[in-house]
């Protein structure tokens, strides 16, 4: 349950019991049900998104850092992400949280950083690896060349090729 | 007791220009106290082709094509550490200057429609690596464990990392040894 | 009665009623890692570099007033930490490729990298797209390096009184314009002689067929870092920098 918008506090179902009040949970009256079956990353990825939306882009954590929560979540959404991803949204979420100029950006982080603490294998599943992966499809990029040179050889692709440190043989 | 085992490095210019790597000989004489204390494998140094394990492993140069990816995977199997060396390992640098054109119109321009070309053909060659569509640093592909920024960094920069490291300290560049151009 | 002080970690600082804690800190040669500040135009606080905690409170010290008693953490790990991060944030939003740029060796960008230790851009770069304008026969403006402290629009709207630049656009997009139909510098009154025209603390607003004057060495952060020239920073006017 998200109480309060986006950029509120989310409850996982264990702490149903908690009280609405200014000393526990504040809220402005609104509240957001997300039944289980929800995917609870995707709904943090939205609301990413929302906080990049909405960003003024006056301050620098607020303005730089809200894209750069959207690319780690969008990186994540690909399959692309990695616990550098994990890592990386910690570190955000600690600078924006305070050097951001106003509320949007302190809070800009909150359904990430909630939901990566009370939903952790619905970003866990997607990971790729434990160590890092590009945030782009390598063979995609080289699809310009391969038009450009007509070229299909194996040499002008990265098939079968597992990505990144600790996979290979 | 630390071990005194010969450390293991390795080099290697990707899409750079090598000139860190002349920049790397401008530690003059005191490669002969290096090579007291380290082995190259891999590096234009040795000639050798393909990278061993190693301890450390320094790159120059960002990743502009397929062949730069697969040797900057060949050093991150192989090297417990390793380096980004230089500008453009460490933000793409110069060869990243062409991120905002469109390859396959540079290709056409370059190869096909360029002012006095006259039945011009694009390489196609299956020898050549095909260009990627942007020029990315190095810890854009991989993990990367450090940083020596500079175009190129100095030979008292590489040896001042190169020390720390290997005597077991954090590397730090400061003032004047930490420079980006 | 007394004069009213601070702690700057630790160091009384004195300061007169009204002062921020930016301005107080720069007379008594304590240096606050800033970009978007300037002592000769109204405080903004939106480069966030000067952040520090006063009395537990992260706060942006050029527009936080100081107050006596109050206890201000500055250079500290953690804090420095965070200005780290804001750098790096600054480095991958823009193109900022230092070996080819004029301001190079007197940019204060680059210079505070060079004092927090800044060895990489660390975040993947976003490689924007950001044309240049050469259209003014003795400006050009390179907007790949643009850091949004809009010096140069306060400059211009409030000491040229021309209001030749602002800023457009939200979020990542957000960017410098030129203040005219075409959007081209030459199609304004911009001049040389502007305010304007020499507050850029990166590389954006340059003269042009002056580039590369000071050889490499004898720059400004090429002989003392900016961490130790807190008396150049303080004394910057209109005067000193044209």
């Amino acid at each position: 349950m998200q109480v309060s918008g986006a950029s509120g506090v989310c409850l996982a179902m264990h702490e149903f019991s908690r009280r609405i009040a200014f000393e526990d949970v504040p809220t402005a009256g609104a509240f957001m049900v997300f039944g289980a079956h929800r995917d609870m990353f995707e709904v943090a990825r939205n609301f990413a998104h929302f906080f990049a939306h909405e960003s003024c882009g006056f301050c620098t954590p607020c303005r730089v850092g809200t894209s750069l929560v959207v690319r780690c979540m969008d990186k994540i959404a690909k399959g692309l992400g990695s616990q550098h991803e994990i890592r990386e949204i910690f570190r955000i979420h600690r600078l924006l949280n305070v050097a951001s100029h106003c509320g949007l950006g302190q809070a800009a982080c909150n359904p990430v950083f909630d939901t990566l603490n009370k939903f952790r294998p619905a970003y866990e599943r997607r990971l790729r690896s434990l160590d890092f992966e590009p945030a782009f499809d390598l063979d995609g990029a080289l699809a310009s060349a391969r038009q450009m040179t007509g070229r299909d050889d194996p040499g002008a692709h990265f098939v079968g090729e597992s990505q990144g440190f600790g996979v290979h043989p | 007791m630390l071990d005194k085992r010969k450390i293991r490095l390795a080099t290697t210019s990707l899409a750079g220009c090598f000139g860190c790597h002349m920049s790397f000989l401008d530690i003059d004489e005191r490669l002969l106290e290096l090579i007291e204390r380290v082995d190259f494998d891999r590096s234009p140094l040795t000639d050798i082709k393909h990278c061993g394990p190693c301890d450390i492993g320094l790159i120059e140069g960002g990743v502009c094509n397929a062949e730069n990816v697969h040797v900057l995977r060949e050093f991150r199997r192989n090297c417990k550490v390793l380096i980004a060396l230089g500008a453009c390992a460490v933000n793409g640098g110069l060869p990243a200057q062409r991120n905002h054109l469109d390859l396959g119109q540079c290709l056409q321009e370059v190869y096909l429609t360029g002012e006095g070309l006259v039945n011009g053909q694009i390489p196609n060659d299956p020898e050549l690596p095909l260009p990627l569509d942007k020029v990315h640093p190095i810890d854009e592909i991989v993990r990367i464990d450090y940083f020596i920024p500079g175009c190129p960094p100095s030979g008292d920069a590489i040896w001042k990392f190169l020390t720390d490291l290997l005597d077991g300290r954090t590397p730090r560049l400061g003032h004047p040894l930490l420079r980006f151009d | 009665m007394k004069q009213p002080t601070f702690l700057l970690d630790g160091m009384p600082v004195p300061f007169e009623e009204g002062q921020t804690i930016m301005d107080a800190a720069m007379a008594a040669d304590a240096f606050i890692p800033h970009l978007c500040h300037h002592p000769e135009f109204k405080p903004q606080g939106s480069c966030k570099l000067c952040t520090v905690k006063a009395n537990g409170r992260h706060v942006s010290s050029c527009t936080m007033q100081a107050r006596d008693g109050m206890e201000v953490e500055n250079n500290t790990p953690d804090l420095n930490d965070k200005r780290r991060t804001l750098l790096q944030m600054l480095f991958v939003e823009g193109n900022h490729f230092c070996p080819s740029c004029e301001k190079s060796g007197n940019c204060m960008l680059q210079a505070l990298a060079y004092e927090l230790e800044m060895l990489s851009p660390h975040f993947d770069q976003f490689y924007p797209d950001r044309p240049v304008d050469a259209s003014h026969p003795d400006v050009l403006l390179d907007f790949n390096r643009c850091i949004l402290c809009e010096l140069c629009v306060r400059a211009s709207r409030d000491v040229d009184g021309k209001s030749v630049f602002a800023l457009s656009g939200r979020g990542i997009g957000k960017h410098l314009i030129v203040n005219a139909e075409s959007g081209r510098l030459a199609d304004t009154d911009f001049s040389l002689l502007d305010r304007a025209a020499h507050v850029c603390p990166v590389g954006v607003i340059l003269e042009k067929r002056k580039g590369f004057a000071v050889p490499i060495g004898q720059r400004l952060y090429d002989e003392k870092p900016i961490g130790q020239q807190m008396e150049r920073l303080a004394a910057r006017t209109a005067k000193v920098e044209v």
